[in-house]
């Protein structure tokens, strides 16, 4: 090791001969501070049938790495020397990134479709051609969203003022020239901080909105919004859907350009238990919610990371103009230093990674070391892998295989993989497709391994898109999921480790082997081409989570109201002491509950015959006034926990699902159905006769409201509280639910009815 | 208006169908004023509940019917509140710790405790003696601990001190549907009692009681003998489980006007889900169904169906479809192909109850069993 040590660095030579003693001393505690690398690695040979392909790949680069991380002390060494040596002094105390920020969309870094996308919607919006209200910007930081909107909206208002001007000969307010800045004169921006003291936090969004909303005709400015309340607690969360739902329905034509800027940001902290909310992810999704992101005055454009041409393009600009800082940096390094920071997508570290690497260099250089370039490539973004991502190289295996090595160089020692780049261009042509695959799974793991929970699901949801068509089985598919199923196991004994590892690695093992098995058989071709271009899923577990929750308190109620009705019929029978038979209060187990008596139940409740006696107690009760009771008026009583969507079968979703409003069931539906029961037996007859009114009223709209009926609110509890309910089931089977089938029935009953009576 | 299931509920030790040297047992033990902890165990729908809360009203009198529920709360190490229901006569409690989950052993300790250091006393005396007896009948409060076949290892072992420490004033009656999943200490301090479940016969004497009292002839088969054949074919396709045969009874007549024999039974939703699921995997072996039968366990498991369950009604369902429909799904030795069902379903069972995500191991399951098929057609 040592020799290829000094055979690779010989100006290094001399300075690390002085250190040479603490090298060896430090060395240890290096060696205990790339453990985790390490315990993976043993791990991995424990571990032997699925990876003993890959060993020998993973034993290379080991050695590779070790052998860097003793130039890494070295360099830490000479960083050391230089702390305390006083900061740097410059003519322009402006940071570059402020000092070179674009002032005209010619010099935006982002792609020229991109810009001419935004500029057209934008400009539709200013000039009130479309009934686009709401633009949504959403992209990673440092894409440019924001200014794109604040340089188009300095161009795009620019135009429209003087058009107004010319058009309607309004004079734009004088006071308003005499602005401090620039842009202020086009655009306001959402200030979170400030808020006036009375204003609640909650409604304080709405309250802007309705104040600029007036900012229109001569006035017109563009609304910004990059920051936004706190929509982490969920009153705020809640209350400001609904203002950006107001804004989009309000009525009249003309509102401002409203503006989001959102940096998007997922799973910053999963433990795999928790639901897929705004607090995990932070993303438009999650923000908003699916109704007003589906709603279609409202545009989305997404911004991707720049390209690595634009960025270069840009740093190149910066090098050239701050070439006076710049002498001492040999032409190349910059170059060089530029090439590796063009890859990195985020605009704005780039540039300040470039600055103070520009600014540090020149004192570190002065020691004459090799080593300062690498140095500074750590202030470079660390790589964070996002779960689609991880899940297509895990499922599809990677497509880029020198960038996938960088990265897997960049973790297994973060200081020094600047030094290979020259051999890894041989290396990468030289590499097995199992070792790429090794380093894959090493890259994604680094990831995802305490994810392990939350990422196996995803790979379960998603491993089966691989071959969609009628491709069959096989021992791969199988054992690809037995692995799975072990994985749990690890997991749920808090090894996730080793969950993710043994998940992970059988998949990207198993895909491959069914790849290769594609690629042989001619006759699954088709189910290769099928496979390219599917889409990666998100897991279902969380609507799955949330589905359960409900079901299982739709359980607890029935329990409850089974219990309450078992004790009521004891207690009142309680005269006839000595009975031999009858109801006994006790509680039912949960399992009998949903696989028993929650379907049949519901299905002695709303038989034919029972609801005949229904129908014969309600017309004896109501001995005048009501001489026929329409079947849409006695209630049908639930499956408990809801009907099962399974028969006409919900294929995964493909969207990302959202936690957007707090559905929880109210599971007494029970309870008030047997309240609405006793209203209508109870009751007197002109309430009946409303009762009547009322599903009149519901199932056609062209009858006025009676003001009577909308004051009896307790007989329509039961109706207003099933609503919910159906909606949430309709979110997830498209097929005809079973309440539009009751209404459309009643409707027909009711028709009959009203004929009958006409007669 | 009661189901047939709660009216018709014997309510004393000798108005019970069957199993007549268990309520003779009970009887005894209820007489002598006391009793050991009892585990009452054996399938669902056997009567378990009913010989229990029979014999507590032998023990007590109609007092223990007089029931009111209670919400507890108590607090997790963590800091977490937690509501849980319990129903309790003067006499008795009555509690599902397995809802808990994890944190049934602090429901399981503190309530036990609780109830435990509180002696009952009994007021009713005390109008004409003027002074609170103790009773010595009523010296120990009753606690019936449902499902206790789905308590955790860590409440069961609590369970077992607080049966030591408190024996003198708590009496526990465990009641689960099989015992290998309670520890043995648990099994050693307690009387076991099996209920089995009722035969075709005994189920019929039920059946028969009910037509009389809802004078439900005219609705059945004329014919004896037919009406015999229909009735055994309900308790036949309900497992022997008297609770869903005459709750399957009941939904049958009241959704009929004539019941004949050849009336389609009452088919439970979910078993109706599996039975197709099962021919699916025998039929239709390829990745796309795979996704398919995704969806629908997750439907079946957000439906609070637990997964061995479904595990366990999947294995017999392909049993069942493997020893009869051979020739329909291409099987070349079907004793060979069932023996390794049963032994995936195995293997997959203890993964369920190792695991924490079901989904993993119905699936890989299912994929298993697809295996051993396409390797075993024609």
């Amino acid at each position: 090791m040592r020799a290829t040590r000094s055979g690779r660095s010989r100006g290094r030579k001399a300075a690390l001969s002085d250190d040479e003693i603490e090298v060896q001393e430090v060395k240890p505690k290096m060696q205990k501070k790339r453990k985790p690398s390490h315990s993976t690695k043993s791990s991995i040979s424990s571990l032997s049938m699925l990876s003993r392909t890959f060993n020998e790949g993973k034993v290379s680069t080991g050695a590779n790495s070790a052998d860097s991380a003793v130039s890494a002390i070295s360099a830490n060494n000479n960083k050391k020397n230089e702390v305390g040596k006083g900061g740097m002094g410059g003519d322009d105390s402006r940071q570059w990134i402020d000092k070179y920020a674009p002032l005209s969309l010619a010099d935006l870094a982002i792609h020229p479709k991109k810009l001419q996308e935004v500029r057209t919607k934008l400009k539709e919006m200013v000039n009130g051609e479309t009934n686009t209200r709401i633009l949504l910007l959403t992209g990673p930081a440092g894409s440019g969203k924001s200014t794109v909107v604040k340089l188009l909206a300095q161009e795009l208002m620019h135009e429209y003022a003087k058009n107004v001007k010319i058009n309607k000969d309004f004079l734009i307010n004088e006071n308003e020239e005499e602005n401090d800045d620039e842009s202020s004169k086009y655009l306001v921006e959402f200030i979170n901080s400030n808020l006036s003291e009375s204003q609640s936090m909650v409604t304080q969004f709405a309250n802007y909105l309705s104040e600029v909303s007036f900012l229109k005709g001569p006035n017109l400015k563009l609304i910004l919004v990059e920051e936004l309340p706190n929509i982490f607690h969920s009153e705020t969360r809640i209350s400001f859907q609904k203002a950006v739902n107001d804004w989009l329905s309000l009525p009249g034509s003309k509102l401002p350009p409203l503006v989001f800027c959102i940096t998007e940001n997922e799973f910053n902290d999963d433990q795999g238990e928790r639901l897929y909310n705004v607090e995990n992810n932070f993303i438009a999704e999650t923000i908003f919610g699916s109704r007003i992101l589906n709603n279609n005055k409202l545009a989305r454009i997404k911004f991707n990371p720049i390209a690595k041409t634009f960025l270069k393009k840009q740093l190149d600009k910066i090098s050239t103009c701050e070439s006076a800082s710049l002498v001492d940096i040999s032409k190349s390094k910059i170059d060089e230093k530029i090439e590796k920071l063009s890859l990195n997508g985020d605009i704005r570290s780039a540039i300040n990674c470039f600055e103070f690497w520009a600014r540090y260099y020149k004192k570190i250089s002065n020691e004459n070391n090799d080593d300062v370039d690498d140095l500074f490539l750590t202030f470079g973004k660390e790589s964070n892998l996002n779960l689609f991502n991880a899940i297509g190289k895990i499922i599809y295996g990677t497509n880029h295989r020198d960038i996938e090595i960088i990265n897997y160089l960049k973790l297994q020692d973060i200081q020094n993989h600047g030094k290979d780049y020259s051999k890894i261009d041989q290396k990468i042509a030289k590499l097995s497709q199992s070792e790429i695959d090794q380093i894959t799974i090493s890259n994604v793991l680094a990831s995802f391994s305490n994810k392990s929970v939350f990422f196996n699901l995803n790979l379960l949801e998603n491993y089966s898109m691989l071959n969609s068509s009628n491709f069959p089985v096989c021992d791969e598919l199988a054992s690809l999921v037995d692995n799975l199923s072990l994985a749990d196991i690890y997991n749920s004994k808090q090894m996730t480790e080793i969950g993710a590892l043994l998940a992970i690695t059988s998949t990207r093992y198993n895909m491959r082997l069914i790849k290769d098995k594609i690629d042989d058989d001619e006759n699954l071709d088709n189910a290769y081409l099928k496979y390219k271009n599917n889409k990666l899923n998100f897991s279902r577990h969380y609507k799955f989570l949330r589905m359960f929750n409900q079901v299982k308190n739709g359980i607890k109620d029935y329990q409850l109201w089974k219990l309450s009705k078992l004790s009521s019929s004891t207690s009142s029978s309680s005269f006839l002491q000595d009975e031999d038979y009858g109801p006994i209060p006790t509680t039912l187990s949960e399992t009998d509950c949903i696989t028993i008596d929650g379907y049949l139940e519901p299905l002695i409740l709303n038989s034919f015959r029972n609801q005949e006696k229904l129908r014969l107690k309600i017309l004896s009760s109501h001995s005048s006034g009501v001489n026929y009771v329409p079947s849409a008026m006695l209630p049908k009583y639930p499956r408990v926990g809801g009907p099962f969507r399974s028969i006409p079968n919900l294929l995964s979703d493909k969207q990302v699902v959202v936690d957007d409003s707090d559905l929880l069931q109210d599971g007494n539906q029970y309870k008030s159905i047997e309240e609405k029961i006793l209203n209508i037996l109870v009751g007197d007859d002109s309430k009946i006769n409303d009762e009547f009114n009322k599903d009149v009223d519901s199932s056609d709209t062209e009858f006025e409201n009676d003001p009577i009926v909308e004051s009896d609110e307790d007989t329509g509890t039961g109706i207003k509280k099933e609503k919910p309910k159906d909606e949430f089931l309709n979110d997830f089977d498209d097929s005809f639910s079973s309440s539009e089938n009751e209404s459309f029935l009643a409707n027909e009953e009711l028709e009959a009815l009203l004929s009958q009576r006409k007669k | 208006m009661s189901l047939w299931v709660d009216k018709y509920r014997p309510k004393s030790l000798d108005k019970l169908d069957y199993h007549h040297d268990i309520s003779k047992r009970l009887k005894a033990l209820a007489s002598s004023g006391d009793f050991p902890h009892l585990l009452v165990y054996g399938p669902s729908g056997a009567g378990k509940k009913t010989r229990i809360l029979s014999s507590l009203r032998e023990l007590y009198g109609p007092g223990v019917e007089k029931l009111k529920i209670d919400v507890k709360t108590f607090v997790t190490p963590t800091n977490r509140k937690l509501e849980f229901n319990v129903i309790s006569s003067p006499y008795h409690l009555e509690i599902t710790p397995s809802d808990m989950g994890n944190n049934d052993r602090i429901v399981i300790q503190d309530l036990l405790k609780e109830v435990a250091q509180t002696e009952s006393v009994d007021f009713s005396n005390i109008v004409s003696n003027m002074k609170p007896t103790i009773n010595k009948k009523n010296k120990f409060k009753v606690v019936i601990i449902n499902e206790a076949e789905l308590l955790t290892r860590d409440a069961q072992a609590a369970l077992r001190r607080t049966m030591e420490k408190y024996s003198s004033n708590i009496r526990l009656i465990l009641i689960s549907n099989s015992t290998s999943n309670i520890i043995g200490p648990i099994r050693s301090r307690t009387l076991l009692i099996r209920v089995a479940a009722p035969t075709n016969i005994e189920i019929l004497s039920v059946f028969n009681k009910i037509i009389e009292k809802e004078d439900l002839l005219k609705f059945l088969p004329k014919d004896e003998i037919e009406r015999e054949k229909l009735l055994n074919n309900i308790a036949n396709y309900n497992d022997r489980n008297l609770r869903k045969a005459i709750l399957s009874f009941e939904a049958l007549y009241m959704n009929n006007d004539i019941i004949t024999i050849s009336t389609p039974l009452i088919k439970l939703d979910w078993e109706e889900i599996l039975k197709k699921l099962a021919d699916s995997i025998l039929i239709k072996r390829s990745v796309a169904n795979i996704q398919h039968i995704r969806s629908i366990l997750y439907d079946l498991l957000s439906h609070c169906i637990p997964a061995r369950l479904i595990l366990k009604t999947l294995v017999i369902n392909l049993w069942e479809f493997c020893s009869i429909n051979d020739k329909k799904y291409k099987i070349k030795s079907k004793d060979e192909v069932k023996l390794k069902i049963v032994n995936t379903g195995s293997i997959f069972d203890e993964r369920l109850s190792l695991g924490s995500k079901d989904i993993f191991h119905l699936e890989g399951f299912t994929i298993k069993v697809m295996v051993i098929l396409e390797k075993d057609s024609l």
